[in-house]
């Protein structure tokens, strides 16, 4: 098998870049740029430790977890790609391509967990959504527990004002746990807010 | 016994059976389907799908506390707030969950410069809410209904 050989994939992003790039795999790792801003990453074969395949907002992303416990994100693939890219990496990394299924139950109830910078939430052993801790502004606990993730200062203009973004300002997580059982049976309800 | 009878019986939901039917990425709310960086309103799944950090994740209307929408400046501000154990004024049917003693999501808050996308968001989260409350009615009538025909 040729060292030279390369796949490429067109209007790619890149994490939560809002910039579509191209992508490029070949055998020593995977490439993404910009064609005009030249923004760009490169993330090397030798470093991969997983490759995942998932359904997010922009389509299909492979997600690439790499030694360090870094990830990176690459969305906008098709469905139809999977067959493709899971020959492509087996070819040039002889590493499967594992398909992850993701919660889309719609339920509000289930387990946090840290991953390196990320906090996770899985609902019955699937992840949900996850959380940049690296993107928070800060935390509080407005009540008995509860904890508050801040991640945009409302008071602040957004950054380069677009009417198109929603943007998630917190986030506020219920912890039952700290109060004894009992009470919580005893009583049903207990008082959490107020 | 008595008491456990009145618990609250958790009735099964799921926005979706797959992430497969997850409606497919739009550009704007309007058509069928949800953008990645916008709050969506699903009707037929009955849920609402927000995006958070490139995921779009639904949300059942059966989740849903209730909602609040006020404008600051230049902004609106959207609050979700979501049914949990622990919350006073919560009547024990209004406990859709099967695990008291996990985490849970209790708001969100989102911010846009949208006022007319955000007004028309809040309005389909209403009304979804108001349908979800009425089914429900209809469901516990029925139930009391068989009951009593039992007895």
């Amino acid at each position: 098998m040729g060292d030279s050989e390369k796949f490429e994939y067109e209007n790619i992003y890149y994490g939560l870049e809002p910039e579509v790039g191209r992508l490029r795999l070949t055998a020593g790792g995977i490439g993404w740029k910009t064609p005009e801003s030249a923004r760009q990453n490169v993330v090397f074969a030798t470093e991969f430790r997983k490759l995942h395949w998932l359904r997010v907002a922009r389509n299909h992303q492979l997600r690439v977890t790499v030694k360090d416990g870094g990830v990176h994100k690459f969305d906008g693939f098709k469905k139809e790609d999977f067959e493709d890219i899971r020959d492509i990496v087996k070819t040039l990394y002889k590493m499967p391509l594992e398909p992850k299924e993701m919660s889309v139950k719609g339920w509000n109830w289930g387990k946090t967990e840290f991953q390196g910078s990320h906090l996770l939430f899985n609902v019955t052993n699937r992840e949900m959504f996850e959380l940049p801790l690296t993107q928070a502004i800060g935390s509080n606990k407005p009540g008995k527990n509860e904890v508050t993730i801040n991640f945009v200062d409302p008071g602040q203009p957004v950054v380069g004002s677009n009417k198109d973004v929603d943007e998630l300002v917190d986030i506020t997580f219920y912890i039952p746990g700290t109060v004894p059982k009992e009470a919580d049976e005893e009583e049903g309800a207990v008082r959490g807010e107020g | 016994k008595e008491k456990d009878e009145k618990k609250a019986v958790f009735r099964k939901f799921e926005s979706y059976k797959s992430d497969a039917k997850l409606p497919k990425e739009v550009k704007n709310l309007r058509n069928v389907g949800f953008s990645s960086r916008q709050i969506t309103v699903d009707q037929k799944a009955e849920s609402i799908i927000c995006p958070i950090y490139g995921l779009a994740v639904p949300f059942h209307i059966s989740t849903l506390k209730n909602a609040s929408k006020s404008d600051e400046g230049e902004f609106v501000i959207l609050r979700l707030n979501f049914l949990t154990p622990g919350q006073a004024g919560s009547k024990k049917e209004d406990m859709p969950f099967d695990d008291i003693n996990a985490t849970f999501v209790r708001a969100l808050t989102y911010r846009s410069s949208d006022v007319s996308r955000m007004a028309e968001v809040y309005k389909n989260i209403m009304d979804l809410k108001k349908n979800a409350a009425k089914r429900s009615t209809d469901l516990s009538i029925v139930e009391a209904e068989r009951k009593e025909m039992a007895d």
